[in-house]
């Protein structure tokens, strides 16, 4: 349950941003707001119940940071390290990730659906109960990871590696798959029902 | 607001713990199981369990309120009078309670069970085992199935797209990414 202040705009329905009074939308000076939301961004390591929704982040390392509850929603990031962050109740969905390092992550309970995930890497980490319906992977992997309860319903996968994972109660249900590898994975106890698969 | 998300890895289910930034009368839905984290991250935030609120009257959904009154002289709210040998406030479609600083709309989405409930909560919404993140909840034929859909789309759609949802098993979603991407939502969308 966000608690975030609203858009400044009349009109707007949207959110504040963190600490300013509009929405990213209606931002007044955008490279400046991001300019000093990337050095509080690097100097801090938690974050709670904060808004960055709308925003786009760059070249930034956020290895080892703690996000509890936090928007992300229609964010782009790119070239972005998550490595070794621990991730909770985070909304990221709809947004845009292209070569993130998610190494080592361990991410509960939170929402990538409907984002695209390009040339990303989730390798080793602990993804469980998050919600990726709907998403748009490619040229991505998830290996030697724990998925367990997590949901890909919907999704387009392509080149994607599911290597060695647990995949205990992991919805695949109705998502388009090509060139998905899934090997030494307990795809027997995922859900598959409805796949189409592309060979 | 403090909100607490706990996952019960014996009921594998969801239990939300909603309450003041500066502790008191706090708001618990769907208990499953009341375990000793719970109970730390309700005592350290100097929360006091007043409200229970339940989905619906499913074991992995209620079993914990036994020992949560054991502890706290808190108040059931369900479809029915009574859940496990506790009374409880019988609600019913769009009432508004209010529970301190906190108010909570009822929503009635049967199917899954005759007695579901989803609660609204600001611009959340506590679904229960009617809508899961792409997926709804069991149902025993195709009447149900009908009904369940039905409440959902009557009931749910009709707040925004960027409504959260927290679900009585599984990820959190948002109420667009339901719209957009559920099957079993699709038909007639």
């Amino acid at each position: 349950m966000f608690t975030f202040k609203k858009c400044s705009d009349n009109e707007c329905q949207l959110g504040a941003l963190f600490n300013t009074d509009t929405c990213a939308r209606h931002l007044k000076m955008p490279e400046q707001y991001i300019a000093g939301l990337k050095e509080y961004i690097s100097a801090t390591k938690k974050f709670e119940n904060l808004n960055f929704t709308g925003i786009s982040l760059e070249d930034i390392d956020l290895s080892e940071k703690e996000f509890f509850l936090c928007s992300m929603s229609h964010m782009k990031f790119n070239r972005v390290n998550f490595q070794k962050c621990i991730i909770r109740l985070v909304f990221f969905d709809f947004s845009h990730f292209s070569t993130c390092n998610f190494q080592g992550t361990n991410i509960k309970e939170s929402v990538f659906a409907g984002s695209e995930i390009m040339n990303c890497d989730f390798k080793n980490s602990d993804i469980c109960r998050c919600n990726f319906i709907g998403v748009k992977g490619e040229q991505s992997t998830f290996s030697d990871s724990d998925l367990y309860c997590s949901r890909f319903i919907n999704a387009d996968l392509n080149h994607i590696e599911f290597e060695d994972c647990n995949l205990k109660r992991t919805h695949f249900s109705q998502a388009r798959l090509k060139e998905v590898n899934f090997r030494y994975s307990n795809v027997e106890e995922a859900y598959f029902d409805g796949v189409h698969k592309e060979i | 607001m403090i909100f607490y998300s706990h996952f019960s890895t014996d009921t594998l289910s969801n239990c939300y713990v909603i309450g003041p930034d500066n502790g008191g009368n706090a708001i618990i839905i769907d208990p499953g199981m009341f375990d000793t984290v719970l109970l730390t991250v309700i005592e350290e935030n100097n929360l006091y369990l007043k409200y229970i609120l339940v989905t619906h009257s499913h074991d992995s959904h209620i079993r914990g309120i036994k020992t949560i009154k054991k502890i706290y002289n808190a108040q059931i709210y369900s479809y029915r009078h009574s859940i496990l040998e506790f009374k409880s406030h019988k609600i019913r479609n769009f009432m508004k309670i209010d529970c301190g600083d906190i108010q909570f709309e009822v929503l009635e989405t049967p199917g899954h069970t005759g007695d579901s409930i989803t609660y609204r909560i600001d611009r959340s919404l506590f679904t229960g085992d009617a809508l899961f993140a792409g997926t709804i909840g069991s149902v025993s034929d195709g009447f149900t199935r009908g009904l369940m859909i039905a409440s959902i789309k009557d009931k749910l759609f009709c707040f925004d797209d960027d409504f959260l949802i927290f679900p009585g098993h599984g990820s959190p979603s948002k109420l667009g990414i339901e719209k957009r991407f559920n099957p079993d939502l699709q038909e007639g969308m």
